[in-house]
């Protein structure tokens, strides 16, 4: 053959920006499950509810517990769960649910 | 109390969390009502789309936008988890560069080979493309045209481009990309069993005493059934778990017993443990006796390298004799692995006797049930076929198969390998459930479903994904169509017999995919792809279930589905232009008419109206067409394996149930085929029944060990092997979409052991010349990561397009399978001097 053969490479590839999925102002929730040893259960839980837009909800005596985290983006939430995962005592932190939408979408009012 | 979407949001993320924790709702701090008025989010049931392992998902849609996933706790397969691939299935369809547009190249307002990529109308793009397809139909015929295809097509959309090209173009050049990834496993369970698919499922994993891992890495590539095989093993400590692999990787955290073993010598190994098997006396006589006969495989079968090639010209069963066997016995098969005992097998494969022993022991032992799992590392080697007979060999001597626990399981890399590529037979050599084109009964069944004349279904296998690099290259292949795989990435040898053979002049190469991708860039013409739940779907897995989907959200501008594609192409074509007059002479009611009407508006494909489709849903393409076409065609294909032991439920079933494992005989699915009691087709009395074969027995193969095409020299001393990371799936033409997975994993790497890092002279983060007898990449050395290869291999993952991998790797297939091996590779490397 001839002539020169190039791959180009698609012009926009990654990495694409956070705002470029889902638009700015972005709000993230997670619900997950958290392993840990049941002796350190009560130590974990007070840790968790140190950490911005986490909460407890349910806790297994046997160890795990039932918690959400929010935050601004899904690496926000990724880096929040690795930080549970190092905590003494944890054995792992298993991700259930996902959600991301605009916060003004989050903030309307709902009633009960 | 002012109440926002917000709580009620997290009160559904905590209330999912703890269903599949386990944990009773009760248990929730508050219990405020968390029901879809309150979140204004639909939720529906669909499966994930990355992987084999077929976890269901539900989906949460608000204003036409997927929001949320999380896993389904009603899933047999997850039970509520979710990996981490699964977590971005929202984000996948939202790209920032998504294609919406069909593209076509053109110079001075007309298609030019060498022309920019232009918008254009789907009317331009087909027409143009239907004028092409035309032009080398009339100078080639049918063999001058192909399609390669993908174990990511649902299944009617793997079924319409099947039928489209044997029934419709009479041409067999069909292949999916499932011939890189699976198609050793089809071929060794074809030899075997006389039937496709894995006998057992995933409960096995729970009956399990033990789990043998050959060339797989299920830690990171099939995270929730390796959470399943952790749960099994933490709480029954007696459970072994044995990894075999030439790199230590992240399974191997769990391995009671890790090996390392020279590329190629698994082989080897299976032959020593099924000597071991016989020399102790561990052999189940009465099993053998009753449901399993010997053969003699056939040897030195080359490597399916183009016939000029000196590997070829040297190999004496080069060609069709590459799969033939001779009947033998018990005894000579006794005598032909006595050879391999544990000095000569310990030292070809590098791995330590007493492990070998310790392994061996795991089949030998009949109280041991065992669970083997293989992908890659087994399939995509130029002996793979071999390779699973030699592993069902085993199984059979020992009467561990088809019981529950006792399990050897082909894994799947893409979620409808099973149900699509195989089950439907998109294969250059198939036709559904199994049936072979070369078969004349087969093509005789095929026709009378699809309504074709005697005849039509040309006899001669297509030409496989391979073949069809090296034909367009050759100028052989014309007019060729991509649907939903990225090959030029993903496939071997992309240099010197891949994109010569798209940039070719002579061909026209039409792409359709989601998102632009190292494949599109090389195509003439580009489609806008409709994915996951913008379309009506369904998907087979790795343990034979079925599972659908709705059409959830419109997909951006004008992007529709490969179906639509396919059956709105096949518009353009009146039948007199594809089919010679004698043919058609035998079936006039098709004169006049078009390939759409013959493929689609046949009296089945359109017997469904779309008054039938589940109210509340979208169905852009049965709207377009005016029929139900997804349950016309599902209906239209189950025919073909019901009451053939592939009985698939009826169509609206599927929309109710979380899947079923075929067969599904009188509404009940099968977990475990070829046992009496667990199987509708064994009989009582029969015990076991392999009736995939006449004689109902399984077949055990005497196989050797025989060398790589290609091992380390002094001009290239290094192996290299490829494979995947857990955060980019595929080719990484979706999960690189993935602001989040981008950033983990920037580049690819080479990984190698830190003492050929230090002797070459180069640190972690530098940058290196990889380079084989084909060509040469750049990367960055990495010491430290998840992978760990001994000293003289290294390891590159091939999902980043910057670097393709695949450029070095020899088009060496298995002579059987024809699949390629992209797992030995010998190369060398250099340090990049001031980089």
């Amino acid at each position: 053959m001839e002539h020169v053969i190039t791959l180009h490479r698609p012009t926009r590839e990654a990495p694409y920006a956070d705002s470029g999925a889902i638009p700015a102002g972005e709000a993230h929730i997670a619900g997950v499950v958290v392993y840990a040893q049941s002796a350190h259960l009560d130590d974990t839980a007070a840790h968790i509810r140190l950490v911005p837009g986490a909460e407890v909800h349910a806790r297994d005596d046997a160890g795990k517990l039932v918690v959400t985290l929010e935050a601004g983006s899904t690496r926000h939430i990724l880096d929040i769960m690795d930080a549970i995962r190092a905590l003494p005592g944890v054995i792992d932190v298993v991700l259930v649910y996902q959600h991301a939408e605009p916060v003004s979408a989050l903030d309307l009012e709902v009633t009960p | 109390m002012k109440l926002t979407r917000r709580d009620f949001i997290k009160q559904s993320a905590a209330a999912t969390a703890a269903a599949s924790a386990g944990i009773s709702a009760d248990a929730l701090a508050s219990n405020v009502v968390t029901d879809a008025s309150k979140t204004q989010l639909q939720w529906n049931k669909a499966p994930c789309r990355f992987c084999g392992v077929g976890c269901g998902v539900n989906v949460g849609v608000k204003d036409g936008r997927v929001v949320a996933t999380h896993g389904d706790i009603n899933s047999q397969v997850n039970r509520g988890l979710n990996c981490v691939k699964g977590y971005f299935l929202s984000k996948i369809m939202y790209g920032q560069d998504r294609l919406t547009r069909p593209l076509l190249r053109m110079k001075n307002g007309k298609y030019d080979k060498n022309g920019e990529f232009t918008p254009v109308s789907w009317d331009v793009a087909f027409d143009t493309m239907a004028a092409q397809f035309k032009k080398t139909l009339k100078e080639k015929g049918p063999t001058g045209i192909g399609m390669f295809g993908s174990g990511q097509w649902t299944i009617w959309e793997g079924y319409a481009a099947a039928k489209l090209f044997k029934a419709g173009f009479r041409s067999n050049n069909i292949d999916p990309n499932a011939r890189h990834c699976m198609a050793s496993a089809v071929a060794g369970f074809m030899r075997t069993f006389g039937m496709d698919e894995p006998m057992g499922c995933y409960e096995d994993i729970e009956a399990a005493d033990a789990f043998v891992l050959w060339g797989s890495n299920m830690a990171e590539m099939h995270p929730i059934l390796w959470t399943r095989i952790t749960d099994r093993k933490l709480s029954h400590p007696h459970v072994k778990v044995a990894v075999l692999s030439t790199y230590e990787h992240r399974s191997f955290e769990l391995a009671d017993q890790g090996m390392l073993f020279t590329p190629q010598t698994d082989l080897a190994i299976f032959n020593y443990i099924a000597n071991y098997i016989i020399k102790n006396n561990k052999v189940n006589r009465d099993f053998v006796n009753k449901h399993t006969r010997f053969v003699v495989g056939n040897t030195d079968i080359g490597y399916g390298l183009r016939p000029d090639h000196p590997l070829q010209k040297a190999a004496k069963n080069a060609g069709p004799d590459a799969g033939g066997s001779k009947p033998s016995t018990f005894e000579e098969f006794a005598r032909f692995v006595s050879t391999y005992d544990a000095d000569y097998v310990s030292k070809l494969s590098g791995v330590p006797k007493d492990k070998l022993q310790k392994l061996a022991e795991l089949y030998a032992d009949p109280k041991v049930k065992v669970m083997s799992f293989f992908t890659m590392g087994l399939n995509q080697h130029t002996r793979g076929v071999w390779g699973s007979n030699m592993l069902y060999n085993l199984h059979l001597l020992t009467g561990k198969i088809s019981t529950p626990g006792n399990s050897p399981f082909s894994l799947t890399g893409q979620p409808s390998a099973c149900g699509t590529a195989r089950e439907v037979g998109t294969f250059s050599h198939r036709l559904p459930a199994d049936m072979m084109v070369a078969n004349p009964k087969h093509r005789e069944i095929a026709e009378k479903y699809w309504q074709l004349p005697p005849g039509t279904i040309p006899e001669k296998p297509g030409f496989h994904a391979t073949v069809q690099s090296r034909m367009l290259k050759d100028g052989k292949l014309n007019a060729y169509w991509i649907q939903c795989n990225n090959n030029m990435q993903a496939g071997p040898n992309i240099m010197q017999e891949m994109l010569p053979g798209y940039r070719n002049p002579a061909n026209f190469i039409v792409v359709s995919d989601a998102y632009p991708t190292a494949t599109t860039m090389a195509a003439d013409l580009i489609l806008p792809t409709a994915m996951w739940v913008e379309k009506e779907g369904a998907y087979g897995n790795a343990e034979r279930r079925t599972q659908f989907w709705h059409q959830l959200v419109n997909a951006p501008g004008e992007s529709r589905s490969d179906l639509w594609q396919l059956a709105e192409f096949s518009k353009r074509f009146r039948m007199e232009e594809v089919w010679p007059a004698d043919l058609l002479d035998k079936a006039p009611q098709w004169k006049g008419k078009t390939l759409f009407d013959l493929l689609f508006k046949n009296g089945v494909v359109n017997k469904y109206p779309n008054s039938q489709i589940e109210a509340g849903y979208e169905n852009h393409e049965s709207k377009h067409f005016g029929f139900y076409i997804q349950k016309g065609l599902f209906e239209e294909y189950a025919q073909f394996g019901r009451g053939k032991a592939h009985d698939l439920a009826d169509f609206d079933v599927y929309h109710k149930e979380r899947g079923l494992r075929w067969p599904v005989v009188n509404g009940k699915e099968t977990q475990w085929r070829y046992r009496e009691g667990l199987d509708p087709y064994v009989k009582p009395g029969e015990g076991f029944k392999f009736y995939g074969h006449p004689d109902g027995k399984a077949v055990i193969f005497a196989l050797p060990y025989e060398p790589p095409p290609e091992s380390p020299d002094k001009d290239y001393p290094f192996w290299m092997s490829t494979g995947r990371v857990l955060e980019h799936w595929h080719t990484g033409t979706m999960t690189r979409r993935v602001p989040e997975l981008y950033r983990a994993v920037p580049n690819a790497v080479v990984y190698m052991h830190p003492d050929d890092a230090k002797q070459l002279g180069v640190r972690r983060g530098d940058q290196v010349e990889v380079s084989s007898r084909r060509g040469s990449i750049r990367t960055r050395v990495e010491t430290r990561g998840r992978n760990k290869p001994p000293r003289g291999l290294v390891f590159i993952p091939f999902f980043d397009a910057s670097q393709l991998v695949n450029k070095l790797i020899l088009d060496a297939t298995d002579p059987i399978s024809f699949q390629t091996d992209f797992k030995k590779c010998p190369v060398n490397i250099k340090k990049v001097q001031g980089a």
